[in-house]
């Protein structure tokens, strides 16, 4: 990272000579039917979500869900941040020869039960260890290898439920509208993120109707990953699944919230993500949001070149990192910049509705991606 | 089209359109439309892709356009949901490798002595093969005119982001183009 640039931006004034290469390239015109077949489709549009259609009254606030919907398995609800976002439960230890796999602490499930009122359980671990304690602690991964290589950067019950707290109140004041709580209750990177309450507030809209989506519907399941302890910040994932009704248009999926706990503090982290992720396999959730099908036993996703070490996670399993854990690998893309991370679950993946969790953050704990993405396996 | 509305702001148009006034918001894409390609174009480097991602982009932008906030930039607005756009389309193909041999458009490529033809297939099988996020972000910047923090609106990410993606996507890109373009 040493070669990068200061985050002062004062790399980013126009460049002349890229700008010109820039100019060379010609942009060709639609092809002829281009307006025509945009004004069929606007034809096509549900009236009530035309422009000049009545508001919904149920989405008095709603925003554009489009707007900073970057990498998102699924286009219509998460911003930028929480679309790269990945569960990263990274112990990227300050020795670099350290090799370190975080094994998934405790997974926190919320039961659904009724309106709101939720009742919580902790579903340990497959067969991980300590899923309890707050310690950095060596266990071993689910598939009975020794534990020489495997340290997990647990959180205690306490921690996850204060983080899927924070992020619960974090949708419901985006879904209520309310801008103060909802930016005052942000963590410190994402706060800069924006660089005032007025920039989120122009975005506020769009966020109410993507993450206030949540607050209506409700997650079925709230997930829990540890991403990161060092010294007395802890990151975390919250993954919320369930079904919501963005858009009038009912969609079960899973979004990832990254979360930042310190002293006894959560904070929601929804826009400190440290780069892209981006799923291979499954894909993204395709055109009109059915849920991608996995035939192949082997997941497959990309993160940017120098992430050290990713972390990865089907439904509420242990945490890998990968190329490190069982079943794992991790290589340099051949043709572009990136690596391939590869998971092969032992024995194979299950049938049915599953949730992958890809997740890293920054060495220093300032940034962390992490996105997960609902898929069905056959 | 309704000639009256070609003259009216951004502002006033995206407030008729949000009437329902179906020309404004046609008048309103067809203003930032020059914009929109040159970004889907340079990060798809496909006509018919440009032109699927264009389509999507567009129609979420119409329904999308109640709750599109008062006082904001409509073109910033519309690059976000082009941008994204463009992103889904990439994905929709996995990781197809991007065309180097796109067929340029007779009309619009307007071929220039040779020289001019020969780097930009150049410029374009370089920008193919930087990583997306460097790629849309050195064609805002550089290619679109945006500063870093329009950029870091449009993409969703830290300026500082910004800065470390176009620093890389430089390197990159002079490294391949050498003295092409000088």
């Amino acid at each position: 990272m040493s070669d990068l640039p200061p985050d002062d931006g004062g790399d980013v004034q126009p460049d002349p000579v890229v700008r010109t290469a820039l100019q060379l390239l010609p942009v060709p015109a639609h092809k002829g039917d281009f307006w025509t077949r945009l004004d069929r489709e606007i034809d096509l549009t549900d009236p009530s979500t035309a422009p000049g259609a009545p508001a919904d009254t149920d989405r008095a606030d709603a925003g554009d869900d489009d707007l900073g919907l970057y990498a998102a398995s699924s286009t219509a609800l998460v911003p930028p941040a929480l679309r790269r976002r990945s569960n990263a439960v990274v112990a990227v230890a300050a020795a670099a020869a350290a090799v370190l796999v975080v094994v998934a602490a405790s997974t926190l499930v919320r039961e659904r039960s009724g309106s709101d009122d939720t009742t919580t359980e902790l579903a340990g671990p497959t067969d991980t260890t300590d899923t309890t304690t707050g310690d950095v602690t060596t266990t071993s991964a689910g598939s009975g290898q020794p534990s020489t290589m495997l340290t997990s950067p647990t959180v205690s019950g306490e921690v996850e439920e204060i983080s899927a707290a924070a992020v619960l109140a974090w949708v419901d004041a985006l879904g209520a509208g309310d801008d103060v709580d909802a930016w005052e209750s942000m963590g410190p990177t994402s706060r800069a993120h924006f660089g005032s309450k007025a920039s989120f507030d122009e975005q506020l809209s769009g966020m109410a109707e993507g993450y206030g989506a949540w607050s209506v519907g409700k997650p079925d399941h709230v997930v829990v990953t540890p991403v990161l302890s060092e010294g007395d910040v802890t990151l975390v994932i919250v993954t919320l699944v369930g079904t919501i009704a963005p858009e009038g248009m009912t969609e079960t999926r899973a979004d990832a919230f990254p979360v930042r706990i310190t002293g006894g503090t959560a904070e929601p982290e929804p826009f400190a993500f440290a780069g892209e992720i981006e799923f291979v396999v499954p894909e993204g959730v395709p055109e009109g949001g059915t849920r991608p099908v996995v035939e192949d036993d082997e997941l497959v996703v990309v993160v940017p070149e120098g992430v050290s070490a990713p972390i990865v996670r089907l439904d509420d399993g242990e945490a890998m990192v990968c190329g490190e854990a069982l079943g794992t690998e991790l290589t340099e893309l051949d043709q572009a910049s990136g690596q391939r991370c590869a998971i092969s679950p032992e024995g194979g993946i299950p049938a049915g509705q599953r949730v992958l969790t890809v997740a890293y953050a920054s060495p220093d704990g300032g940034e962390i991606s992490g996105q997960s993405v609902l898929f069905e396996a056959a | 089209m309704r000639s009256g509305t070609t003259t009216l702001p951004d502002v006033e148009l995206v407030e008729l359109a949000r009437a329902g006034d179906r020309t404004a918001f046609d008048q309103l894409l067809r203003r930032h439309d020059d914009r929109m390609r040159g970004l889907a174009y340079r990060l798809l480097a496909d006509r018919h892709r440009m032109d699927d991602a264009l389509q999507d982009a567009y129609l979420k932008a119409y329904r999308g356009l109640n709750r599109f906030k008062a006082g904001s930039d409509f073109g910033t607005w519309l690059y976000r949901i082009t941008y994204n756009a463009c992103i889904d389309e990439l994905r929709r193909r996995k990781r197809a490798p991007l065309s180097t041999v796109d067929p340029v458009d007779p009309v619009s490529a307007r071929p220039g002595p040779e020289r001019v033809v020969s780097a930009s297939e150049t410029v374009r099988a370089a920008l193919a093969e930087l990583p997306t996020d460097q790629r849309v972000t050195v064609v805002l910047v550089d290619g679109e005119g945006f500063d870093h923090k329009e950029a870091a609106k449009i993409l969703g990410v830290a300026p500082g982001t910004v800065a470390s993606r176009l620093h890389r996507a430089r390197a990159a890109l002079r490294r391949v183009l050498g003295e092409e373009v000088r």
